[in-house]
């Protein structure tokens, strides 16, 4: 069935069949990747995505059924009715009617109107010049080039229409290096606007990779700390469930009911800003009418992220922050985050650092996080710093600590803004006065 | 599922560019989820997954495409989109097949399951969780379980169905004691019908086991830093093998050179008491494979014995970036993926060491009893995973819980410097990340130690 078809039949049977409202949630586009090794192409890959989430209230309880086949309506509609019949809890859950909505441009990429051709060309010569940018690169993992085209539209039986597409980009090279016996492999990519910052790229897939060559482990002891901002937005990435009203009246989060209180250093500024150019959009994911707002300001913790279901059991508005992915239901989470900008380039963090370790990746980060708690205890990669000055490349640690304790240690924040290309979080570089460190 | 008049425009379609090879891959996936928060069930959800992706080969380059629309023309059109990649002549071909249906059998089906019965598995559980202490201040449960159908037909003429049932329930507590909160999970599952929760899963058990957890953590202090000797308990401990060794091992990372164990079959990787398998073939299991989803019959593939590596887990295209037989390893996500060799129930033998014995004589060091996830970078063998319950050993004795520890090192060390292994092993389920997407696996081992891995802690240095 033709989609707009499915959708209304799909509101008309469960209308028909006893249900107050009824929503649906599409998503679906088109995905192209390429990977190139050793001048050959080595995957290639075509997608073609579609799926409709039902979500229908009945007897003012919520049931979804997600389907990937845009047939048999009657079937889906029956299954989420099931579903909602299920359902315990009592929070109730507004479904949004009409709404206005800020126009914003879809957002385009340099990427876009290339050719399949096109785009394995410009793999192959990622790739050649990642070669040819140091002797000891021997060889890459993968040159990738990934485009990709989404539509998102939302409807319901109470009128609500919003609908929305975006455009991504990314290229992605990776690089082997070999030294005395030793191999490392790095990485760098460059997403949406920036994907065809091929000469950056290259540079950094290069001195990433071979600036580990000759890293080694530090003693065990407590270091100053210099986070680099991919990798300080990088870090805060597991943590982000503790801004969720959703983990909070859950007693998942331990900022629930702290608004007004001082929790991070006075330099500390946290946004969430769903118009960022990264990744804008008017609506959230049940519509609601999005805007930029200070999750922390000043090191204040100012307000959790709601839905229109928390918001209605907390007694506010909603932040304009429901998410909706695929086939999960209406959930929280942030848009895009962005840690303020405070004062210095990179090398000026590095002099205020002074002594200690600068930290520019991580491994085992999801799995040594404890979101509920704060602490963290994770493996870690960059430098040791002396006087303000690289002095080797540092690798095999790991940093232990907790999120709370640190945000109060923040001594200061850089103005060199990067994304980490783990979720819409971009910070500056963020100077920790001190973290356990264990090594040798 | 789909005609073989439509098989064979589709592979027809995928050669037209001068491909050696083609195969179609046809998924269909029902899916029930609830989440229980605090008693109450708070989201229900059914997810029918469905679509079709076709993949060329030519030498070692390959192609995939992916579709949801499985109606003849927009199969087609997938297998030109993937043909795409490749520009040479069509060589001649002629499509027969050898039709095989596999099924794990189900006593249960989960199409006759009602919401009501999952319910008050879910109500059981929690309640059991809740009753350990009133320092559990939350207690999630979810629950899922699903039917996959798959259909996998090639140009080596593989026509295989196979049924697919999976279950799983999870069990998450938070404990607080005013001042800070902890949390301990255990999640069951295995591939059966819903008869699972009556023969091989105690719902309440796993929910007990997690909120125990996160209450002992409350009194655990901070894990000291430094190289110590650990001993790491058996079934979930054995992600250290999977992190350390299993990803390495996989023809995903060995077919193009990027694994510390390229050639290195027949030599010793491991200490000598290490034996370990990846076997497909265990009824049940989480990580079981009846077929991989290349269409070949699941294996019990002897990874390494007495420290000499034995095998790689080889997909096709490893099979023909190594020259080495195809082990019934090739896995993926689903159809959104195309498959590459991945683990399925993996795990260290049993040995003849006594576990008491190993405590006794390990002088000062760490007790994993349950670890956490991890990763691993198989090019460096660099690994990482966390402990969930610790306990510290000073002389020999176990003194007091700690938390918060990462174990990092890397693999070939590690294998080397295991100096016991226990007499029992047993598994724990899973889900691991890789290039194919999310897979179910059973990680295992019995009680092992290892004379010293670099331990990260909040503790100070030990």
């Amino acid at each position: 069935m033709e989609r707009k078809e499915f959708r209304e039949e799909l509101f008309r049977i469960a209308l028909e069949l006893g249900c107050s409202a009824a929503e649906t949630y599409y998503e679906g586009g088109e995905s192209f990747s390429v990977s190139v090794l050793k001048g050959e192409l080595e995957s290639y890959k075509v997608a073609k995505e579609n799926g409709m989430n039902l979500r229908v209230q009945f007897n003012g309880r919520d049931g979804y059924a997600y389907t990937e086949s845009f047939d048999d309506p009657e079937v889906l509609v029956r299954r989420a009715i099931d579903n909602a019949k299920v359902i315990e809890s009592i929070d109730q859950h507004p479904m949004l009617g009409v709404q206005t909505y800020e126009s914003i441009p879809v957002r385009a990429t340099p990427l876009d109107g290339m050719t399949a051709e096109e785009k394995i060309a410009l793999a192959k010569e990622m790739e050649q010049k990642v070669l040819a940018a140091d002797p000891r690169i021997v060889r890459t993992q993968g040159s990738e080039v990934e485009t990709g085209y989404t539509r998102y539209e939302l409807h319901n039986t109470l009128g609500l229409c919003a609908e929305r597409e975006t455009n991504s980009a990314a290229t992605v090279l990776s690089a082997i290096a070999e030294q005395n016996g030793v191999v490392k492999d790095g990485f760098a990519a460059r997403l949406n606007d920036k994907a065809n910052d091929i000469e950056g790229l290259v540079k950094e897939a290069a001195e990433d990779t071979t600036f580990k060559l000759t890293a080694e482990p530090v003693e065990t002891g407590i270091y100053r700390i210099l986070f680099k901002n991919s990798a300080a937005a990088t870090f805060l990435s597991p943590f982000l469930g503790i801004f969720s009203a959703e983990e909070a009246q859950k007693g998942r989060s331990l900022l629930a009911g702290r608004e007004g209180e001082k929790i991070a250093s006075d330099c500390f500024t946290l946004w969430d800003d769903p118009f960022h150019p990264y990744a804008p959009r008017a609506f959230d994911g049940e519509g609601f009418p999005t805007y930029k707002k200070a999750i922390i300001e000043n090191g204040v913790f100012k307000t959790l992220l709601h839905n229109t279901k928390t918001a209605l059991k907390a007694g506010v508005q909603s932040t304009g922050n429901a998410t909706r992915r695929g086939a999960s239901p209406v959930g929280v989470g942030p848009t895009v985050l962005s840690v303020g900008k405070g004062e210095g380039t990179y090398e000026q963090m590095l002099q205020k650092l002074d002594n200690g370790l600068m930290i520019d990746g991580f491994g085992g980060l999801h799995v040594g996080m404890n979101p509920i708690s704060g602490d963290f205890s994770i493996m870690a990669n960059g430098a040791l710093v002396e006087n303000g000055k690289i002095v080797r490349a540092v690798d095999r640690i790991t940093i232990a600590g907790n999120l709370y304790t640190l945000l109060k240690d923040i001594e200061a924040i850089g103005a060199d803004s990067e994304f980490t290309l783990y979720g819409p979080i971009e910070s500056p570089s963020i100077l920790i006065g001190s973290l356990q460190v264990a090594g040798k | 599922m789909i005609h073989e008049q439509t098989v064979n425009r589709v592979l027809d379609a995928a050669l037209g560019t001068g491909a050696d090879f083609a195969e179609l891959f046809a998924e269909d996936c029902d899916r029930n989820s609830l989440l229980m928060s605090d008693g109450h069930i708070e989201q229900s959800v059914s997810n029918h997954r469905h679509g079709a992706g076709v993949r060329v080969m030519l030498g070692e380059q390959s192609a995939y495409a992916y579709t949801a629309d499985t109606s003849e023309q927009a199969l087609v059109e997938t297998a030109k989109a993937a043909a795409a990649a490749l520009k040479k002549e069509a060589a001649r071909h002629s499509l027969q097949y050898i039709k095989k249906t596999y099924r794990t059998p189900q006593q249960i089906t989960y199409g006759t399951v009602t919401n009501d019965q999952r319910v008050a598995l879910m109500h059981r559980g929690y309640a059991a969780g809740k009753a350990v202490s009133d320092q559990i201040r939350q207690m999630t449960v979810s629950y899922f379980d699903e039917v996959q159908r798959v259909q996998f037909v090639n140009t080596e003429g593989v026509w295989a169905t196979d049924e697919r049932p999976r279950t799983r329930m999870f069990f998450s507590a938070v404990a607080t004691d005013g001042a800070n909160a902890e949390h301990g999970s255990e999640g069951p599952g295995c591939c059966r019908g819903f008869e699972a929760y009556s023969t091989v899963i105690d719902v309440e058990a796993a929910a007990k086991k997690a909120a125990e957890r996160a209450v002992l953590l409350l009194s655990a202090k901070d894990c000291p830093g430094g190289n110590m000797p650990v001993v790491i308990s058996g079934g979930f401990g054995g992600v250290i093998f999977h992190e350390a060794c299993g990803h390495s091992l996989e023809a995903t990372s060995v077919g193009p050179g990027n694994s510390e164990f390229c050639g290195k079959l027949n030599t010793q990787i491991a200490a000598p008491c290490v034996s370990a398998r990846d076997d497909g073939t265990i009824p049940f299991e989480w990580g079981t494979i009846n077929i991989d989803d290349e269409g070949t019959p699941g294996q019990n593939n002897l990874l390494i014995e007495n420290g000499i590596l034995k095998s790689y887990l080889i997909d096709r295209l490893g099979s023909r970036r190594l020259h080495l037989p195809m082990t019934g390893s090739s896995r993926r996500q689903d159809y959104t993926f195309a498959p590459t060799s991945r683990m399925t129930n993996t795990f260290i033998c049993a040995g003849s060491d006594d576990p008491d014995e190993m405590i006794r004589t390990m002088g000062t060091g760490l007790y994993a009893a349950s670890l956490g996830g991890g990763s691993v970078n198989p090019l460096t063998g660099e690994f990482n995973f966390a402990v969930g319950e610790g306990y510290w050993v000073q002389d020999g004795k176990i003194l007091y819980p700690v938390r918060g520890a990462m174990l990092i090192g890397k693999g070939a060390e590690i294998l080397q410097r295991i100096d016991r292994v226990g007499p029992s092993m047993w598994m724990a389920q899973g889900m691991c990340g890789s290039l194919s997407g999310s897979v179910p696996t059973n990680v295992g081992q019995p009680v092992i130690r290892v004379k010293s891995i670099t331990v990260g802690g909040k503790g100070g240095a030990m």
